[in-house]
């Protein structure tokens, strides 16, 4: 019974440490199926390390206890054969190997077939058309005035992927090059897009997840969240001013450009902090190399208040009727790219 | 016949150390071109680690960082740890430890290295060229149709790179090294099958031999699909053909299936030669037989019969079935049954040994327990849902440093050591050993063991700087210092290697003569001259016994050499 | 050099039929992967290949099957002629096999020059069969073009073996390589009575 208290103490500790190191590591979960995925490493942390610990530490107490000595006593003939006692003892460890794994197969199925072989719904959800290009997504949120998907009328916002919260969001993901990666990380939503199939996943932003991020004030909320912003003086700027330091030919401008490039990014921080990073905006990266300017990559996922973007949405459906209303009466037929959506 | 009837030839340099024929020379040279592409794809890694410490040098564009990490990862697997551990090693033991002069096709044998030689010069024009910069899973159609990943669009007809660009040639080097290897692998089949001592049943051959054989047999099962799709690959590039462009009704995920049912065999290709080298040291300075010998291996060839059904697991979110993802879950993550099974059989192997703690030993320690991490971190890749989360990100790549490094050069560093006093024929310094031991442990734990929290929260791979502006949740702390710490931790790997070379290099011409069994081990080739002659053996042996019988109590000796009569 | 290497068998398979045979099983998976990705393009356009595999043409492909059987028992012959040491028979037995190979490759090229002619396998081959959109169609051409012509190049490399163990065994020496040569020539047969339903019959 001591062995058992012991045993679990330990392993009471080992739970607090896993969780801190989850806590401290894992980007916060914004998606409702998201926490389902981070326990299930944890648990299988739990599983594996302790394992991994056992083992190692045998070798090292076997290297130290049977160290060749002067005048020790020969090794043990044992060959693990018919009749081992060991080797019995090692069959039932593998048994509990095996016990474990499907242990973890359990926990892990139903996850995904909550994420990836249900129906991705379609009824009360914001349908959202994405298309990867070398190095871009875009997000098309309706069709234009001539009704077609992926024409030039679209309403399409080039690397932000706005969407409300407490509502599924649906996403039919196609590339119109090379194979790319949708990784929205605060989502724990990653998939290929690949270029002549269409793919489509849900996801759920809670509410409830977003306002116990550390330090989400429920004022944040109505704070004007402008990726434009970000965007413009964010990768505009830095990428030029890297190019300055690359280009430069002397010492002095080198310098002189290293300096406007920390300028930068001071205001870059300021930008950020004002732009709710963490808290509204998260960042979504491709994850599959895609070519040279895979590095950079990325587009912003901002979560809104349902009326937020409804309000938003709808402006946007607007400017677009009214900037395309001319072309829409002259052409009937847009410069259209076939695309393959079921 | 005898080593003396060979002696009398008196063969020229060229005959003797270029063209040879003698499967010595053969494993030497596919051990120093292995050694010397280590060291170019070492090289790479210095840059891009350097660029991604330090990202605001800006050392390497977007395109120069990709080449240099897709071409340092091919050149890895396929001119690192291919040669020097299936091909150098198998080369070396096969025939002395099954106590034969040579190769059943010794010619061959050559025809083989010549033609690896030649892929790796294909490999390093390529590089020369600009290399490729789309990865070295080669996924199209970044790598089928498009001007050297840079960008431009796919598959736009008529417009083909060509043979002489830096893609088509890392391909058909590929090819080339491939075609160089099952060559050479069907040559040691039959020797093994053919040509074994008297009196040499199938279980007195050596765990090493039985796992070098095992790796060529699951190569030469798994490889074709790459062949074929290397081909088809090569063909879109330099005719402008379309079998995996989408608008012309090809599939690019089709390559991905043809590339990882070889992918995933491929890591046990190599992880099998050197758990062999690891059986061989761990058995040999515990004084203990390998415990289970038959049931390890039943349960290798269960793994590599297991590792044929799983190769869709790097697949999980690449928009194959997802009903499919499933059934190869449940598989990959049955896989650990087998091989906890052979680990749990190395460390019950130390259980009351009389252990030794030389250089090839330590190596071999360290080989188990970092293969171990490397191991149980698969789990987490080859449960669905957490492949998730950390599929292309860098768990991913610390996860597979945790293999291929122990692999190739926890297990390469194990054979070096082990049987440089046989095959070079003079000692090496064990303080040196040690201390390039330590140094490089140490050091690629401090690598590797830090990259496993940004993989965590995400941090995909192949990205040349995380900026502010791009991905601000990666450019915080205690991101960027890990990432410093990686790269400072490599280069001190980097340089324990330097010192090693040159003290193998000195040990080369300065060591003392080595004897014909330093470590008192029990099979065939520790009965040669060391270095053996040409023909090895001065009286071929015949056998008696396994390969394992130390210790046994009957005797005062705690060794029994297998050709020892009585 | 060979002749140097101690050559002891203590399995009861020569090691010459055992390395041809480990060849074959190399090989096979390396025509297997190809017929795989085959038959995963046929999965997602079963309509479009049914259609198109009316273009090739079956008596040629029917020919060349009896061609290719033809020459299978004629090495069969040459096995066996070697094994009595009839060695003219032997030696008229392997020429006319490698003849059959020459008339099957013959028979390829008349039937290839069309297609290669009206773009097949790299634009959308509308030329060739007129106004049914083809887009999807371009992989069964491709397929069609890369495996028989994978097999077309191992129907060559059996002639140049074969030729190479005539030269070696016309003076009744080593006759044992006559089984090899043939081992890998039913091989190349072999393949072909795959490749010819999947591409001639299946419409």
């Amino acid at each position: 019974m001591r062995l058992m208290g012991k045993f679990l103490a330990v392993f009471t500790l080992m739970l607090l440490a896993v969780s801190g190191y989850s806590g401290l590591f894992f980007l916060d979960n914004i998606s409702s199926y998201g926490q389902a995925i981070d326990n299930l490493i944890i648990l299988v942390t739990l599983i594996v390390m302790p394992a991994f610990v056992i083992c190692v530490s045998l070798i090292v107490y076997f290297v130290i206890r049977y160290k060749r000595r002067e005048g020790a006593e020969k090794a043990l003939y044992e060959t693990g054969g018919h009749g081992s006692k060991l080797a019995k003892k090692i069959l039932i460890i593998d048994g509990i190997v095996l016990a474990l794994d499907i242990v973890i197969l359990f926990v892990a199925i139903p996850t995904w077939m909550e994420m990836e072989v249900k129906k991705v719904p379609t009824q009360g959800v914001v349908d959202v058309r994405v298309t990867a290009r070398q190095f871009d997504f875009d997000f098309h949120y309706a069709p234009g005035p001539d009704g077609k998907w992926f024409t030039k009328d679209d309403v399409k916002i080039t690397g932000e992927l706005r969407i409300p919260v407490d509502k599924k969001v649906v996403l039919h993901m196609t590339s119109f090059d090379v194979i790319h990666d949708f990784w929205a990380k605060n989502l724990r939503l990653k998939q290929d897009i690949v270029p002549g199939r269409t793919i489509s996943r849900w996801f759920q932003v809670n509410k409830s997840l977003i306002e116990k991020i550390h330090g989400f004030k429920a004022t944040d909320w109505d704070t004007k969240v402008n990726v434009r912003d970000v965007i413009s003086n964010g990768n505009v700027m830095t990428s030029i001013l890297a190019d300055d330091i690359h280009n430069a030919k002397t010492e002095k401008d080198k310098k002189e450009a290293k300096e406007d490039l920390k300028d930068a990014k001071e205001e870059l921080e300021k930008v950020y902090k004002k732009n709710l990073l963490g808290k509204r905006l998260f960042e979504i990266a491709c994850a599959e190399i895609c070519g040279s300017g895979h590095y950079k990559m990325n587009a912003w996922l901002v979560v809104e208040k349902q009326d937020a973007f409804d309000q938003w949405l709808k402006k946007k459906v607007a400017v677009n009727a009214k900037k395309y209303e001319v072309v829409a009466h002259h052409s009937s037929q847009g410069k259209s790219i076939s695309f393959p959506i079921k | 016949m005898s080593a003396a009837a060979h002696g009398h030839h008196d063969l020229g340099f060229f005959k003797k150390y270029m063209f040879s024929t003698d499967h010595k020379v053969i494993g030497m040279q596919y051990l120093i071109t292995g050694i010397i592409m280590a060291f170019l794809g070492g090289y790479l890694a210095v840059k891009f680690r350097s660029q991604l410490a330090f990202p605001e040098l800006a050392l390497l564009s977007g395109s120069e960082y990709n080449s240099s990490v897709t071409m340092h990862g091919l050149i890895m697997v396929f001119w690192v740890a291919m040669p020097i551990l299936v091909a150098a090693f198998g080369n070396f033991l096969i025939p002395t430890m099954i106590g034969c002069d040579d190769m059943a096709y010794p010619t061959l044998n050559m025809i083989s290295y010549w033609l690896f030689l030649v892929s790796a010069f294909v490999a390093i024009a390529s590089l020369l060229i600009g290399g490729y910069g789309g990865a070295w899973t080669l996924y199209p159609p970044l790598s089928a149709n498009m001007a050297e990943a840079s960008g431009g669009g796919a598959y736009v007809i008529g417009k083909v790179p060509g043979l002489f660009s830096g893609g088509s040639l890392i391909i058909t080097a590929v090819a080339l090294e491939i075609i160089a290897f099952l060559i050479g692998g069907l040559n040691f089949l039959v020797t093994t099958i053919n040509m074994r001592a008297p009196g040499m049943s199938i279980w007195d051959l050596p765990f090493v031999v039985w796992m070098i054989d095992l790796a060529v047999v699951v190569f030469m099962f798994s490889v074709g699909p790459l062949v074929a799709g290397a081909i088809m690959l090569l063909f879109d590039r330099t005719l402008g053909t379309g079998f995996f462009d989408p608008n012309r009704g090809g599939d690019p995920i089709l390559f991905q299936h043809l590339f990882w049912f070889f992918g995933h065999p491929e890591v046990y290709v190599v992880l099998f030669p050197s758990m062999g080298f690891v059986g061989e040291a761990i058995t040999t300075f515990s004084r203990k037989p390998l415990f289970g010998f038959k049931k390890v291996i039943w349960a290798a060839i269960v793994a590599s019969i297991l590792s044929f059904i799983v190769w869709a697991h790097h697949q999980f979110i690449a928009g194959i079935d997802p009903h499919a993802a499933v059934f190869f879950t449940i598989f990959t993550v049955l896989i650990s049954v087998p091989f906890a099974a052979m680990m749990f059989s190395f460390i019950a192997t130390l259980w009351k040994g009389s252990i030794e703690l030389t250089s090839a030993m330590l190596w071999a320690l360290g080989f188990i327990i970092t293969f171990l991490f490397g191991g149980v971190t698969g789990i987490y890749l080859g449960t669905l849902t957490s492949d998730v989360v950390f599929h292309d990100t860098y768990f991913v790549v610390a996860h597979f440093h945790y293999t291929f490094v122990p692999i190739t050069i926890f297990g390469g560093m194990t054979a070096i050591y082990f049987w440089f006093p046989k095959f070079v024929g003079k000692n090496f310094s064990e303080f040196w050993g040690k201390v390039h031991f330590w140094i490089s442990f140490i050091s690629f734990n401090a690598i590797f063991l830090p990259m496993f929290i940004p993989g965590t929260a995400g941090q995909h791979r192949r990205i040349a700087g995380y900026t502010e502006a791009t991905f601000p949740a990666m450019a915080v702390e205690p991101y960027a210092t890990i990432r410093i710490i990686s790269t400072v931790a490599f280069w001190v790997l980097f340089i324990a290697q330097v010192i090693w070379i040159i003290h193998m290099i000195v040990k080369f011409y300065t060591g003392e003569k080595a004897v014909k069994n330093p470590w008192k081990a029990n099979t065939l080739e520790w009965t040669c001259d060391s270095p053996p002659p040409h023909g090895n053996f001065a009286t071929y042996p015949t056998v008696y016994r396994g390969p394992y019988e130390y210790s046994v109590p009957s005797r005062d000796s705690d060794y029994w050499p297998q050709d020892e009569k009585g | 050099m060979s002749s140097e290497a101690r050559t002891m068998t203590f399995s009861e398979v020569p090691k010459g039929r055992l390395i041809i045979w480990l060849v074959v099983a190399g090989e096979m998976v390396i025509f297997g992967g190809g017929i795989v990705a085959y038959l995963l393009y046929r999965l997602n356009h079963i309509e479009i290949f049914d259609y198109l595999a009316r273009f090739t043409s079956t008596w040629m492909g029917a020919l060349n099957t009896v061609v290719l059987l033809t020459s299978s028992f004629f090495i069969v012959k040459a096995h066996d002629y070697a094994a009595r040491k009839e060695l003219k028979k032997m030696r008229n037995a392997m020429f006319v096999t490698i003849g059959l190979g020459g008339v099957f490759l013959v028979v390829k090229t008349i039937e290839w020059v069309p297609k290669i002619k009206a773009g097949l396998g790299l634009n959308d081959g509308s030329a060739f069969w007129g106004k049914v959109s083809a887009a999807p169609g371009h992989t069964f051409w491709l397929s069609y073009f890369f495996l028989t012509g994978m097999h077309g190049a191992h129907v060559i490399l059996g002639m140049i073996t074969i030729f190479i163990v005539w030269l070696s065994v016309r003076k009744g020496q080593n006759l044992h390589r006559v089984e090899m040569a043939g081992i890998y020539w039913h091989f190349v047969d072999l393949v072909w009575i795959f490749l010819f339903p999947l591409f001639y019959l299946s419409r």
